[in-house]
């Protein structure tokens, strides 16, 4: 009846590595989907009766949960680490939808993200977090993250050499900080899917203060109104096939009007 | 200050630098949409050069910009994701090649594979996640492809075939071995089963 070595009660009589080996056969083939359904159906019978073949089925099915939670794409959120699905937020003003699971798989580590991210935006006197849904609420959220995450990049980038090579290698563009005035000080590059999955993250202090720089190669649509009061502002630049942006608690853009795209040879 | 090239986000932000390159050609555009399409499955065989989700995202982005820059060579009608699968497959070893070297002799290469740190990190998670890694270890890296790429990408096997150009069969096989070798690796440690989440089995 079974194409499957080993899907039938006969073959528990075998001994040795060729049991074995069947075994291991048909519990691949049933967790891979390569079995008919009257192989199923056989199998799943025995599963019933058989314990430490549900046991070893089990333990395969955990061990591929795992595989997925731990290599699985986050979705892309202005949240870092942690993910949370929006249903229309602008309508309300909160953040209305449930955590989903990411990579760890616990719930708690998007609700404690949700939570920070609040505690974040009244810090800063931000209108509930995200009034706003747009790109605007992902830089400003992502500012957020970076500040609460020791605001290290993970990328040193302190030269100006070392700025256009990254530039060049990430975008095919050379973008130079070299007209930046003295009080900028760059830290380095991060990476994040904050705008699209190819969002640069440079940090970087003005007169000590944390600013945030994001470079992304997508033609993100911003909306009206930057980030007022207390709070912080978003600032944007075209440089060749980017947008820049810049997120500031200051009244005027110190990085941008210092990035300037220079010639390469690519 | 000067006059600024930059505007407040305020609705009008094109503005561009006398002399830019023009945002999108046409054929990046269409390199965009292809490699869309296909880039979940590219983050899935960098992991799996890799050995892991660290660094996966930016070798995928190295890649598409090599591509982008190579897509004149491209031939329409081909398959872009094996085209691509290649782009990203030398990337990511070459990435690994500076791990391994930065990393010296004393490092081995799943040392180095630090998480990422993000302002929210579980520790139980990313202990789950360096036993995994380290289990991952042991496979070659075309196991570890195939093992994402079927159990995570949730791709059939002709499918892997084309993408990591190599023969359906071997796909399978290389599947079902490292099923099997990575839950033998992870249960070598006593204490595995009581850190997932269904507790022993």
């Amino acid at each position: 009846m079974s194409h499957i070595p080993g899907n039938d009660e006969s073959s528990r009589g075998s001994s040795g590595e060729s049991a074995g080996a069947a075994l291991n056969a048909i519990v691949d083939a049933y967790i891979d989907g390569r079995m008919t359904v009257t192989e199923r159906a056989a199998f799943e019978a025995r599963l019933t009766r058989e314990p430490a073949l549900r046991a070893e089925v089990d333990a395969h099915r955990r061990l591929e949960a795992m595989l997925r939670e731990e290599y699985a794409e986050r979705p892309t959120s202005g949240l870092a680490g942690a993910s949370t699905e929006r249903a229309d937020a602008s309508d309300t003003g909160r953040i209305v939808g449930r955590p989903v699971v990411t990579r760890t798989g616990r719930w708690w580590i998007g609700l404690a993200a949700a939570v920070m991210l609040l505690v974040a935006g009244w810090q800063w006197g931000l209108p509930l977090v995200t009034r706003q849904s747009g790109p605007e609420a992902r830089l400003v959220a992502e500012y957020a993250a970076q500040v609460s995450a020791g605001f290290v990049p993970r990328e040193v980038c302190t030269t100006s050499e070392a700025f256009v090579a990254w530039t060049v290698k990430a975008y095919g563009i050379g973008i130079s900080p070299a007209a930046l005035p003295a009080n900028v000080q760059l830290l380095g590059w991060t990476r994040r899917d904050t705008l699209s999955s190819y969002t640069g993250v440079l940090l970087a202090r003005v007169d000590g203060r944390e600013v945030v720089v994001f470079m992304d190669p997508s033609d993100a649509v911003v909306r009206d109104g930057a980030w007022s009061g207390k709070g912080l502002r978003v600032f944007s630049q075209r440089v060749g096939a980017l947008t820049l942006y810049e997120v500031t608690p200051d009244e005027r853009p110190a990085v941008l009007p210092g990035l300037k795209q220079v010639e390469t040879s690519r | 200050m000067s006059q600024p090239d930059f505007v407040r986000v305020s609705g009008v932000t094109a503005q561009r630098e006398p002399g830019a390159i023009p945002a999108r050609s046409a054929g990046d555009s269409e390199f965009w949409r292809l490699f869309d399409a296909s880039r979940p499955k590219l983050r899935l065989i960098a992991a799996g050069v890799l050995g892991g989700v660290t660094d996966a995202d930016d070798v995928v982005h190295e890649a598409a910009m090599i591509g982008l820059a190579k897509f004149g060579s491209f031939t329409p009608g081909t398959n872009f994701d094996a085209w691509m699968g290649q782009i990203t497959r030398l990337t990511a070893l070459g990435t690994r090649r500076s791990r391994v070297r930065s990393a010296g002799a004393t490092g081995s290469s799943v040392e180095h594979l630090a998480r990422r740190p993000g302002p929210v990190t579980s520790e139980v998670a990313m202990e789950t996640g360096r036993r995994l890694d380290a289990a991952m270890a042991v496979l070659d890296e075309t196991a570890r492809s195939c093992l994402l790429l079927r159990v995570v990408g949730g791709l059939d096997y002709d499918a892997i075939s084309t993408i990591l150009s190599i023969p359906k069969g071997t796909a399978m096989s290389h599947v079902s071995r490292a099923r099997f070798a990575l839950r033998g690796e992870l249960e070598r440690d006593p204490t595995w089963d009581a850190r997932t989440d269904g507790g022993g089995s």
